[in-house]
């Protein structure tokens, strides 16, 4: 990994308030103590189930909310302590892509208007020329036509839409970009080609992406690092392939076995699933109460992020789990 | 003999469109299905395949207008009126949808939206239905069923609103169930568990079921033989096991090659170029030509027919035809 992360998050958490009119107010901790880095040119995975905090921690890192504690420092600085104004410089260094191509891009305005808009931001905004020679080339980029700045979204497919999104996340030449979801509402096929833009945006361009899915198999596609969330915490980070070849968190293992997966064909030689539902317990291991490896100490004692013994293959990996040791014997390939 | 459950012979079904004409959707679908029976139809979006599951239910939109038969138990559908139909519906054939929180009533409790359709159709009074419902969120294992039946859907999860729409489908013990998408919206982990109690439910009732989904690992998760759609056609048919390790349509292989793994470091996926065309810009001659990696002179010339290489396989390619007999 690279001495020099381009993103640094450390201790970072957010409550929510809710309730309150009636009966009392509770707190909901959505993300809870959560530290990581992104090295700079990666294609970091974040996976996690509805609820996990990692839309919450895609609005702390883009600065769209604040933290209750922590810190969030890109490219050497904290975000949280930068004034209005040079957070708003700040902001074409880091762009996003939603989930939705329908719902994030406005039917009124041209697709080059669309595009051209981060450009705003910018210190010396670009003349009209300008402005329209770099929607040209960054269309292009993404694989559209400079002519389709003229037209509306309504007149794009879905994966178009997200290639236009893209292209609106890149006019600033940003070093991250955030990409939530980008391309679960994408048809298979064209999703393929949405997941190699992104690879190869990275390697020309060096953009760095945050990448942030339910979907496991996506992730391993196209991710260099990932890290597992559940209930506000990261739970197993490492390289995604390693990740999910052999996971040392249970959390992740039972994500890794219910993605169905093509070549198994038939219902899974496992015992039924059932989930309970992620509770927070405040003391212990969030997981207890669906790990099958949970022991005494998991009710007591909260599991930190750690480090395995294990020589070149537990490189850059850790896990929040007590009984990961028992997790990787069990794992091991004959 | 037994005879099939559902047999579906030359359905098309065509859309009213704004200049006064008739955009053909769905074109020369046949299928059979037997009590017990699984069956997976792919296709992305703008295949059609959302519309074929409502046209089964006797569901769609008044701009819609369907040809062929639609025979379930030997009746056909299409030539019922909504009276009939509507008996038929719920009774015999039971529909989850994709979207559990839109496809329930935010202002009546899951117990009672259960407890209705047996009220309405069985003649059972509110108080019996109402414990019916409760054994049947115990049968879609629903913990906690007697407490949650009293609750309305906002305060259910959204594996839990799933379990209340597969509930209010089973309340009538359809012969037929029909899931258009019932897991897309769900957790991975919330999927595996739905998916259990729709095998569950087949193997242990006799259920057949028609599984409708863009997801192939789903469809081989769930499905003994699966078709696959695209633009509104068959492209190919069989046990799923031979359509996923043996596709004989290039449609087919393509998305096949196109599902996410890892491939060696940096690799790239495989793609099909282009985008699934919209009805009224379809190339001529066989519809996937203009994205086929396969396409020779003689696919723009005609639509390739459907053709049963073997009994229960069947494709719609000459390029695959080319193949079989060579």
């Amino acid at each position: 990994m690279s001495a020099v992360p381009l993103l640094d998050i450390r201790n970072l958490s957010r409550n929510y308030a809710s309730g309150g009119l009636f009966g009392g107010r509770q707190t909901t901790r959505a993300l809870d103590d959560l530290s990581m880095t992104v090295a700079p040119g990666t294609i970091h995975g974040i996976v996690g189930e509805s609820g996990c905090g990692k839309s919450t921690l895609a609005r702390l890192v883009m600065a769209l909310d604040r933290p209750t504690s922590g810190s969030v420092s890109f490219d050497g600085e904290d975000l949280f302590r930068l004034s209005d104004r040079d957070l708003k410089r700040k902001r074409r260094d880091f762009q996003m892509v939603f989930q939705d191509p329908f719902g994030s891009l406005d039917p009124r305005h041209t697709v080059g208007r669309i595009v051209a808009e981060p450009l705003h931001v910018l210190k010396v905004k670009p003349g009209r020329a300008e402005r329209r020679d770099r929607v040209a080339a960054m269309l292009e980029a993404v694989g559209l036509s400079p002519d389709h700045a003229a037209r509306y979204p309504h007149a794009f497919s879905g994966g178009q839409r997200q290639r236009i999104a893209i292209a609106r996340a890149l006019i600033t030449e940003p070093k991250l970009v955030v990409a939530d979801e980008a391309v679960s509402a994408l048809d298979l096929s064209v999703q393929a080609q949405v997941l190699n833009l992104l690879m190869d945006l990275r390697d020309r361009r060096g953009v760095t992406f945050l990448f942030i899915t339910h979907n496991l198999a996506v992730v391993d596609a196209v991710a260099d690092r990932v890290g597992v969330m559940y209930c506000g915490r990261l739970v197993e980070s490492g390289p995604a392939q390693a990740v999910f070849a052999r996971p040392l968190h249970p959390y992740t293992r039972l994500l890794a076995d219910a993605e169905p997966d093509v070549t198994r064909f038939g219902r899974p030689d496992r015992p039924p699933v059932t989930v309970a539902e992620p509770i927070d317990f405040g003391v212990g291991c969030s997981f207890r109460n669906r790990c099958p490896l949970a022991m005494r100490r998991c009710a007591t004692e909260r599991p930190e992020l750690r480090s395995l013994e294990g020589g070149p293959q537990m490189r850059d990996r850790q896990t929040a789990c007590h009984c990961a040791e028992m997790l990787l014997e069990m794992n091991t390939p004959v | 003999m037994v005879s099939p459950l559902l047999q579906i012979e030359d359905l098309a079904i065509f859309i009213d469109v704004a200049d006064g004409g008739r955009q053909p959707i769905l074109t020369d679908i046949d299928a059979t299905l037997y009590a017990g029976e699984t069956l997976g139809i792919v296709g992305e979006s703008g295949s059609g395949k959302s519309l074929l599951s409502l046209a089964i239910m006797g569901l769609l939109p008044p701009a819609a207008h369907a040809t062929g038969r639609i025979l379930l138990e030997g009746r056909d559908l299409l030539a019922m009126d909504e009276n009939t139909l509507c008996t038929v519906r719920g009774r015999s054939i039971g529909m989850i949808f994709q979207e559990p929180l839109t496809a329930l009533n935010p202002s009546m409790t899951v117990g009672d939206q259960i407890a209705e359709g047996l009220v309405v159709q069985e003649g059972l009074s509110w108080q019996a239905a109402r414990r019916e419902a409760i054994t049947l969120l115990d049968r879609v294992r629903m913990p906690d069923a007697t407490r949650l039946s009293r609750t309305y859907p906002h305060a259910l999860s959204g594996g839990q609103r799933q379990r209340v729409g597969i509930a209010i489908a089973l309340a009538m013990k359809p012969a037929l169930m029909i899931a258009d998408e019932p897991t897309t919206a769900l957790d991975v982990t919330v999927q595996a568990e739905v998916l259990d109690i729709l095998d569950d439910l087949t193997r242990d009732a006799g259920m057949a079921l028609i599984l409708v989904s863009h997801d192939l690992g789903v469809i081989a998760r769930m499905c003994a033989r699966t078709l696959v759609l695209y633009a509104g056609r068959r492209m190919e048919e069989g046990v799923t096991r031979d359509v996923l390790t043996s596709p004989l349509n290039p449609y087919t292989r393509g998305l096949l090659r196109a599902v996410p793994r890892r491939h060696a470091s940096g690799a790239r996926l495989q793609t099909i170029p282009g985008a699934v065309p919209s009805f009224a810009a379809l190339p001529p001659g066989c519809c996937f030509s203009d994205r086929c990696p396969d396409v020779v002179t003689a696919c723009h010339s005609g639509e390739p027919a459907w053709t049963l290489v073997r009994p229960g396989r069947g494709v719609r390619c000459i390029r695959a035809l080319e193949e079989a007999t060579s």
